[in-house]
């Protein structure tokens, strides 16, 4: 049993599983953001009739959640493994739980249980029921069933399984501190990541200039707004991400009051929804090619 | 027969699997009583995370027959002759049957050929609109097997959820996705599909101890066999085996379990298969409050604390989904995660201590109290003001003020944002280790009292708070246009309300809404440049109508009958310690039988009174039944003067009881109506007086049905 897989070991397992099974494989997407469901290839691909299935690592910044680099367990970033299944198949938790046995993790030796966790992002104007998936007591992995995403009800629904590569290394690696995981058999996840955090912490916390910030945050809306004029969808997507990093840094920067914060997010939510409704478009007068073109991506 | 139906899921929430057995049980009962192939009886229930099934016994080979009546032209038309007999001799009758006088007329030979009978087989029946004829025709009821099918797909689709979701790419909608049906009448499989799932009589055991199917070869088989493939189907038996087994697992690790009622209900319904086991965590994190530490437990992990004669021992106990393999593995995981939430817990403690409340209440104002009606911070300046206000009127005056300034300031700390459910008690906590003095932190918490309708009272300085509090709430909600409707109360403004009432009915406070109401909106629109969403004359209005609901709501829940409370509310509901003591002084006349006595002499007088002036002449009055009547109006009159100011209303309805007798005398013995005005209008005027030493207490006439009944 390869009880201590190093994380990137992890990743790879992970990348051919999914791989196997009929994922188109992506990479991060290089906007800064707060979680796997904001890359287009699951905000877009959510969208429509056309099916899909897709997985990639995405590193996730929370910048409220930064500690210095000082607490074990919480991180400015973390990486999710983000696997899309859209139709959500029949044997879809089976399908998990084989996966995990990739991972070393055996699941009659465990305890492993879904327990519900209802997700909705009132950014991306979406929602969707499920469970945090729970070994030995730890959640390791959030598992959603879309019903909405940009304000549009999903149709077929997606299953979205994101794992908690941290959570999980540390898990599989037995140790109670994450900067002590092993990333490569020479690397730890201290020498990677340790200073990152202290001065993405710093810089969240006590250096960034609100004034400038706020002012990005409308110079990036009101760029998100030309694109979307113009019906490039993809560039102003992008600048919803900006968007919304921006506002979790004034945020974590107590920057926002109560008052100003639902105004900020539902502008946000607002260009999502737009978004959304422009790909839709895109797609119905393209024909949605992956109905009929893209069927061996769709099959098992 | 037995019949089996059991549809399996993915993961059902926790929360929901009682409520959807709940809802199974009644569809189960109203579909199979409706399609007469059940006479109710034994139904049992069977509910786990992947499974809601129910067992129904005594089931019918064959639906029972079935009598309908089609219905034709009227008697009058249709009957030759009809008009010369007595109607009501003929209901039920055959027209065969009748008098040779009565023949079919045309109408009835047609309606009886469309039917494919014999005019002599038409029935006659009343009904309410008179007299009309009849084709009973018998339906045969059909094998319980062919109409299952259809019964139980439209039972499954027929199944309401709080919440529900869709997958794949269906168009059904269930609480978690449907991934298989078992339905099988005693050995045979029942044909039926549902969200694209046909039936069979394949269950699923256990996810991990029995995976591959199970097979339910008969209906009563069932929980013996699930049983066997590790599926403890039965709710309750899995409940006490739960109870059981965390016993058993903090004794041996030398403690007693603190059996948490709510905790070992969702336990139950997280795991098929229960086995218990005790964990240990650092015996530096007992320094935490106890608050936190049996919070992080339960709210994040769902362990048992253990405890030693009351005081928490380093030690949790977790019911695992399964059996004891790997159970070391399971231990070891669980210990890690309660330490990684346990250090969190004490560095959010820790961080809490370094900013005392004081300090906090100016960053109130990056915490949100309600969309259109500002910050924290905007709240507590009104509670504030307003507390002191109420405070004055109770005569509470010393604490009460920074009770109010200090009560918020937890939403600010790191353990209240991590457990919201904390707030007030972290609050208390933090205000007492801080130096604040008892009182202060004591209302701290209090001043959130009553969180549920079963939760304790607050008292004193608290009190007040609480009180200022509810009122802000309620009254901005209304400014703010959340009307809650239908049995939701998003914003909570119902809890709120009822909270309010309780507060002041049964610390029996003599203040009144409309003024409470009035002061709170005021905190809201004195603001220079206040607008809301809604204008104040009409959330005055709606607050009002509402509040009016809040204290209905109240005495029914307090156990009065429908009869008493519109009695009550009719006089009035603006002081809820006064209606309270009311419904108790009705409650009282009715239990001690003498309600009768006094309430038919009321409604004569009543009655007969009308609007006009009540001078009464004693020098008119010439029979012995009048003076002694007005002799006890007078009496009555001057304990009212006594007894109405201190609403000792039970003791009055003792006086107004002694009433009932004298009035009936009178009414036996003097005729009211006579023709000579002056001394009608004077027996009037006693009357008047009557009804006005009645009037205070309750709208008298609304009680009438408990009367009649008896």
């Amino acid at each position: 049993m390869p009880g201590k897989l190093t994380f990137q070991a992890m990743i790879l397992e992970l990348q051919q599983f999914w791989g196997d099974r009929g994922c188109v494989l992506v990479h991060p997407y290089d906007v800064e953001k707060g979680a796997g469901t904001m890359n287009p290839a699951t905000f877009f691909r959510a969208l429509g009739p056309e099916p899909w299935r897709t997985a990639y690592v995405e590193p996730s910044r929370r910048p409220a959640d930064a500690r210095y680099g000082e607490n074990p367990n919480r991180l400015y970033q973390h990486h999710q493994f983000q696997v899309i299944l859209k139709p959500s198949p029949d044997e879809v938790q089976e399908l998990y739980l084989a996966s995990l046995r990739v991972l070393g993790i055996v699941p009659e030796d465990h305890d492993i249980r879904f327990v519900e966790d209802n997700w909705e992002s009132p950014t991306l104007g979406a929602w969707g029921l499920g469970w945090e998936v729970w070994l030995d007591g730890m959640e390791i992995t959030q598992f959603t069933y879309f019903q909405q995403m940009g304000g549009y009800e999903c149709r077929p629904v997606a299953a979205e399984i994101t794992y908690g590569l941290e959570r999980l290394a540390t898990y599989i690696q037995g140790t109670d501190d994450v900067f002590q995981v092993a990333w490569s058999t020479d690397i730890a996840y201290a020498e990677m990541f340790r200073r990152e955090e202290f001065e993405q912490s710093r810089y969240g916390f006590d250096v960034a200039d609100t004034a400038v910030l706020s002012s990005l945050f409308q110079a990036y809306e009101k760029e998100a707004g030309r694109c979307l004029e113009d019906g490039i969808v993809r560039p102003a997507f992008d600048y919803v991400l900006k968007c919304s990093h921006t506002f979790n840094l004034l945020e974590a920067r107590g920057a926002i009051s109560a008052t100003e914060r639902t105004g900020y997010l539902g502008r946000i939510r607002g260009l999502a929804k737009a978004c959304a409704g422009v790909y839709l478009r895109g797609r119905e007068q393209a024909g949605f090619p992956l109905l009929t073109a893209g069927r061996e991506v769709a099959a098992e | 027969m037995n019949l089996l139906l059991e549809i399996g899921l993915e993961e059902i929430p926790a929360a929901y699997l009682a409520g959807g057995l709940r809802e199974l049980e009644s569809r189960a009962r109203t579909a199979l009583g409706e399609a007469r192939i059940w006479d109710g009886g034994i139904l049992r229930l069977f509910g786990a995370p992947r499974r809601l099934a129910f067992l129904a016994e005594g089931i019918k080979p064959r639906q029972d027959g079935l009598t309908v009546l089609v219905k034709g032209p009227s008697c009058r038309v249709g009957v030759n002759g009809w008009g010369a007999v007595d109607e009501g001799d003929c209901d039920g009758l055959r027209l065969g049957n009748l008098p040779t006088t009565l023949r079919p007329g045309k109408a009835a030979e047609g309606f009886a050929r469309g039917q494919g009978v014999a005019p002599e087989e038409l029935l006659i029946r009343q009904t309410a609109a008179g007299f009309y004829l009849f084709v009973g025709k018998n339906e045969v009821g059909r094998e319980t097997a062919q109409v299952l099918p259809t019964l139980l797909a439209e039972l499954i689709g027929s199944l309401e959820f709080p919440r529900s979701m869709r997958w794949g790419d269906g168009d059904v909608r269930f609480i978690r996705p449907i991934r298989w049906l078992v339905a099988v009448l005693d050995g045979e499989v029942v044909a039926i599909e549902a969200a694209g799932i046909v039936a069979g009589s394949d269950s699923r055991g256990h996810r991990t101890l029995r995976p591959g199917p199970v097979a339910i070869a008969r209906a009563e088989d069932y929980p013996a066999v699930l049983r066997r493939a590790f599926v403890v189907a039965d709710r309750t038996e899995r409940r006490e085996m739960v109870r059981r087994e965390v016993e058993e697992a903090a004794a041996a690790a030398g403690g007693q379990v603190r059996l948490l009622p709510d905790l070992l209900e969702e336990v139950t319904d997280l795991v098929e298969f229960p086995t218990a086991f005790a964990g240990s965590f650092p015996g530096e994190y007992l320094d935490l409050p106890e608050e936190v530490l049996v919070t992080t437990m339960r709210e994040h992990q769902r362990y048992f604390p253990v405890e030693r004669e009351g005081k928490l021992l380093p030690l949790f106990v977790a019911v695992r989904n399964g059996g004891d393999r790997g159970m070391e593995t399971v231990r070891a995981g669980n210990e890690k995660v309660l330490r990684a939430r346990l250090a969190d817990a004490d560095f959010f403690y820790r961080e809490d201590r370094k900013k005392p409340l004081a300090e906090r209440v100016e960053d109130l104002k990056g915490v949100l109290f309600q969309e259109s009606l500002g910050s924290m911070f905007d709240k507590t300046e009104r509670l504030v003001g307003l507390s002191v206000n109420v405070g004055a009127a109770l005569g509470y005056a010393g604490e009460v003020e920074r009770i109010a300034l200090l009560a918020k300031t937890d939403l600010l700390t790191n353990v209240v944002r991590e457990f919201p459910e904390l707030q007030g008690l972290m609050g208390r906590k933090y205000a007492w280790l801080e130096g604040e003095p008892p009182g202060v932190a004591e209302g701290i918490f209090q001043h959130l009292l009553p969180r549920h309708p079963e939760d304790v009272l607050p008292d004193g300085q608290g009190m007040v708070v609480a009180l200022a509090d509810k009122l802000d709430t309620v009254a901005g909600g209304f400014l703010a246009g959340l009307v809650a409707s239908g049995s939701e109360d998003p914003y909570g403004l119902r809890r709120q309300g009822g909270g309010l009432v309780r507060i002041l009915a049964e610390k029996d406070l003599a203040l009144s809404l409309n003024d409470l109401s009035r002061e709170a909106l005021d905190g809201y629109l004195r603001e220079p440049g206040a607008s809301f969403p809604v204008g104040q004359a009409e959330a005055e209005a709606r607050l009002k109508e509402f509040l009016q609901g809040r204290v209905r709501g109240y005495l029914i829940d307090s156990g009065y009958c429908n009869e008493i409370v519109e009695a009550v509310l009719g006089v009035g509901f603006d002081r809820p310690a006064d209606a309270r003591r009311r419904a108790a002084a009705l409650q009282a006349m009715v239990d001690g039988g003498g309600l009768a006595a006094v309430l038919l002499p009321w409604r004569r007088a009543a009655s007969l009174a009308g609007e006009g002036p009540s001078a009464v002449d004693a020098s008119l009055l010439g029979t012995e039944a009048e003076r002694t009547l007005l002799a006890a109006v007078q009496q009555g009159e001057e304990v009212a003067r006594e007894l109405l100011p201190k609403a000792a209303y039970a003791e009055y309805c003792g006086h107004l009881g002694k009433l009932g007798p004298i009035l009936d005398h009178f009414f036996r013995e003097v005729m009211v109506m006579v023709e000579e005005e002056k001394v009608r209008e004077n027996r009037l005027a006693l009357l008047r007086r009557v009804a006005a030493l009645f009037a205070p207490v309750a709208r008298w006439s609304a009680l009438f049905p408990l009367v009649e009944a008896s």
